[in-house]
């Protein structure tokens, strides 16, 4: 006798509820800006051919694998038993509209490959998708062009709240992270920058709630994940002086909660024992913020996932070999609860809670006549004192602005655009001065730094 | 522990308890399900009397018996419950039923020692009828018993034949029960039914009254709560290691109460039961009541036969224990409580995808995908306890890549018990 259970239904149950994400993807990044006057027929209906076109390579790349193999399926058997259109599906939702086609469909042909090779549906050690957003997002990521849609681009110009944060240092205030988005209800509603389909945290929470209900999905591994982020989040509030708001900030940024409903839950790639669930969850809350607080990188859930993924092997393993020495796993459980608690101390060294602008420092000041040569430094995108100035006033008025060093990516740009004339040439109505979209933050930083020398020069 | 299952099906089947206890032949297998060889006492060609001991396990001393009268023959291989062809003993019945003169003694019901009483069960070859085929003397030889344990639950889907037992025979379940208490010295018996058994209640209710030492015990429709372990733990509260009787608990199913019934009052062996003949590939669903030894394709073809099916299975046991058979000509023993035909939903098998829903089933903690997937390695089976297995193929009826994850299950119990 078998029960109404089916991995069929399973699969395609997961991929219905993947609909309201992709159809909230098109409106937000195609439908919305068209609306708003940016873009063409083309913007409409691209993120929709973001989710099509990568189904569409993984089907065809497990075909011609298939067909390799001298083991050739028909594509019926590879809908219904093997499930190739999944993976490209969940690359779609978890890409950047501004990746190229073609890189897209490298990134869909090697998640689709990193599938089979390792042994096609139920032998996969990592997420198929993920690794293919590995490829994209992280390894690639300069071909990417940030995760901005065309209306996004224009209209906040700026970065992913969590590229914002990293570039200003881990400066934690609400002015930095939340505000140039609106506020905490646009990213419960999923209206910031962030991939295609995976920025409505909403969607998520229903979406989570009902693949629970069903028992489709390992409850156990979001639980603990959600409940991992929101306990080192809040130790950072209490150690750091951060409102409580940063709880919230780092639940519903960065695609966590898409990350922990879908990516973290795929069966196959997670641990199967109870304990071994939860060690996984709060593994992934922990490599997460340490990603996020830690590290260059911004997006903590991808790289997280793809750890936990093979941290998977490891438990499975281990559950294997201590049977039912209850004691054991036990410890084990206890042993990650006490990492959560302690991990804060390590995540929450380079985050500060205020603006940190006494990093501006005159470091020499020259009068030879009429000149005033000031050499200054200051914050930029990539840090304290990234950006060295030199600064000349003839009279009352800036003659000349030098680039003494700076580890800026965009300085170049900023050249380019020939923004420092345009300064000069606005220099008592810098407020007005819009940034370059693109290096929106070295521009907006470099008119700081002219601002506070004008300041001083005044004196 | 983990949680029993609610499993649907569609139950529906009369309270009447059919007859069929004329057959042609008789057979007695001289093996069992657990493997324990039986002597035949009886030569080619003797007349055997109903009631006469045909094959014996000379071990523990404990009979088969005829369950008819006729001359005996040997030579033909049938299959038991467990699809094994097995040699047995045949007697062509001669249907006149011919009791041995011994066995038209009738002793008293109340005037037996617990002795006696241990004897009788033995002599009358009682086993658990609930389908484990153990002899029911050994649990009653244990000393220090506090309690016994009417196990009238069972779990299974479409499987009924208990619940007709109790139905029809309320008043003899109760009164065998109270001299059983009576002779062994028990001070408290728990009969445990499902509360979706209003019928049986009402009829247990209606005698219960007049019994202060034997309690009614209520547990919810769910999958495996029929099993031992959890008939004593929702009873009594009590937890055990191996046997109940360790504990002073003696757990006996309800048909065997009822045999015990007949055997005290009329000094009769054990050589009918009742079972269920249903699925949806049975024209008659019913209990009846059937001599042992006889063929089950017998049965059903005196029930109307079978309907048309696409591809049926035939099925000795319940639907998750149940063993499904090549062909209907198996012998029905003391253990078989159900014969089920229906339609084989074949389903292919798709990969393990690692959903853990075998390890959230599970009603002994086990981990069947991890024994499933470590079968050919015994030092990591052994870390992973096959040997704890109840076989009650939650895992293989959950698994939604449709996996018989139990068979994977039993080879690895089997290869480690082995070891």
């Amino acid at each position: 006798m078998k029960s109404k259970n089916s991995t069929t239904s399973m699969m395609y149950n997961i991929l219905i509820v993947l609909v309201p994400f992709i159809i909230f993807g098109t409106f937000k990044n195609g439908v919305y800006p068209v609306v708003k006057g940016y873009g063409n027929l083309y913007t409409l209906f691209k993120p929709l051919i973001y989710v099509v076109v990568p189904a569409l390579v993984c089907l065809l790349t497990e075909y011609i694998y298939y067909v390799i193999r001298k083991d050739k399926k028909s594509f019926y058997y590879l809908f219904s038993e093997s499930y190739a259109i999944i993976p490209g599906v969940f690359l779609g939702l978890i890409i950047s509209l501004n990746t190229p086609l073609w890189f897209l469909i490298v990134g869909s042909f090697v998640a689709s490959l990193s599938k089979m090779i390792m042994g096609g549906l139920g032998k996969n050690k990592l997420n198929p998708a993920l690794v293919g957003s590995l490829l994209i997002t992280v390894i690639f990521s300069s071909l990417t062009n940030g995760y901005l849609n065309p209306y996004e681009a224009d209209a906040i110009s700026s970065a992913t709240p969590l590229s914002n944060m990293t570039a200003t240092s881990y400066t934690i205030t609400y002015d930095n992270l939340v505000k140039p988005y609106g506020n905490l209800w646009t990213f419960f509603f999923g209206n910031i920058p962030g991939a295609i389909g995976e920025t409505s945290s909403l969607l998520c929470l229903v979406a989570l709630a009902y693949l629970i209900v069903t028992k489709i999905i390992k409850w156990r591994i979001p639980v603990s994940y959600l409940l991992t982020v929101t306990a080192i989040s809040l130790i950072m509030c209490l150690t750091k002086d951060i409102g409580l708001w940063f709880v919230i900030f780092n639940l519903l940024s960065g695609g966590l909660l898409f990350g922990a409903t879908f990516m973290a839950t795929d069966p196959v790639t997670s641990p199967i024992s109870k304990e071994g669930q939860i060690i996984g969850g709060i593994f992934l809350g922990i490599s997460t913020m340490a990603i996020r607080y830690l590290t260059k990188f911004p997006e903590g859930v991808l790289i997280s996932i793809l750890l936990y993924n093979v941290l998977t092997i490891l438990i499975n393993y281990l559950t294997v070999k201590l049977g039912d020495k209850k004691i054991w796993k036990t410890l084990a459980v206890s042993f990650m609860v006490l990492l959560a608690i302690v991990s804060p101390l390590v995540i929450g060294k380079n985050v500060s809670a205020s603006e940190n602008s006494d990093t501006y420092k005159i470091l020499s000041k020259e009068k030879q006549g009429q000149k005033t040569v000031y050499e200054v430094s200051g914050r930029g995108y990539a840090g304290n004192n990234s950006i060295k100035l030199r600064i000349t006033f003839t009279s009352k008025d800036i003659s000349n602005i030098e680039v003494i060093s700076s580890h800026e990516t965009y300085m170049g740009m900023i050249i380019d655009n020939n923004y420092l004339n345009a300064i000069i040439d606005n220099q008592n109505n810098l407020d007005n001065l819009d940034t370059i979209s693109g290096c929106t933050y070295t521009s907006k930083y470099i008119k700081e730094i002219i601002e506070k020398t004008k300041e001083d020069f005044k004196k | 522990m983990n949680k029993p299952i609610r499993i649907k099906a569609n139950n529906k089947i009369s309270y009447d308890i059919e007859k069929y206890i004329k057959p042609e032949m008789v057979y007695i297998p001289l093996e069992n399900k657990s493997g324990v060889t039986y002597k035949h006492l009886v030569k080619e060609g003797e007349y055997v009397y109903k009631g006469q001991v045909v094959a014996i396990n000379e071990d523990i001393n404990f009979p088969i018996h005829s369950s008819v009268s006729g001359y005996a023959k040997f030579g033909s291989n049938k299959i038991i419950g467990t699809g094994k062809k097995i040699k047995c003993v045949v007697i062509e019945n001669d249907y006149k039923e011919k009791y041995q003169k011994s066995r038209m003694i009738k002793k008293d019901i109340s005037s037996y020692t617990k002795e006696e009483f241990v004897n009788a069960l033995r002599e009358n070859g009682i086993t658990g009828l609930g389908g484990s085929d153990f002899p029911t003397f050994l649990k009653y030889q244990a000393d220090n018993i506090k309690y016994l344990v009417v196990n009238a639950v069972e779990c299974e889907p479409y499987v009924s034949c208990d619940k007709v037992v109790v139905h029809n025979y309320a008043e003899e379940i109760l009164e065998a029960v109270d001299h059983i208490i009576e002779i062994m010295k028990i001070k408290k018996a728990v009969i445990v039914l499902k509360e979706n058994n209003t019928d049986g209640i009402k009829e247990i209710n209606k005698y219960i009254g007049t019994y202060p030492n034997i309690k009614l015990k209520l547990v919810g429709d769910a999958y495996p709560n029929g099993w031992e372990r959890l008939v004593v733990k929702n009873a009594l509260g009590i937890e055990y290691d191996k046997y109940p009787t360790e504990k002073g608990v003696i757990v006996s199913n309800v048909s065997t109460v009822y045999a015990i019934y007949e055997m005290l009052k009329y000094n009769r062996p054990l050589t009918e039961r009742v079972i269920t003949i249903t699925g949806p590939g049975i024209k008659k669903k019913c209990n009846v009541r059937v001599k042992i030894g006889a063929l089950a394709s017998e049965v059903i073809a005196h029930l109307d036969g079978y309907k048309d099916l696409q591809k049926p299975i035939f099925i000795a046991g319940g639907p998750m224990m149940g063993n499904s058979l090549p062909n209907d000509d198996v012998i029905i023993t003391k253990d078989i409580n159900c014969l089920l035909v229906i339609e084989d939903h074949f389903e292919k098998n798709l990969p393990c995808i690692n959903c853990g829903k075998c390890t959230e089933v599970c009603p002994v903690n086990i981990m069947p995908v991890f024994i499933m997937k470590n079968r050919d390695n015994l030092d990591n089976l052994k870390n992973l306890h096959p040997d704890k297995c109840i076989e009650c193929g939650l895992c293989s009826f959950t698994c939604p890549s449709k996996i018989e994850v139990r068979e994977y299950v039993r080879i690895a119990k089997a290869k480690v018990n082995n070891k």
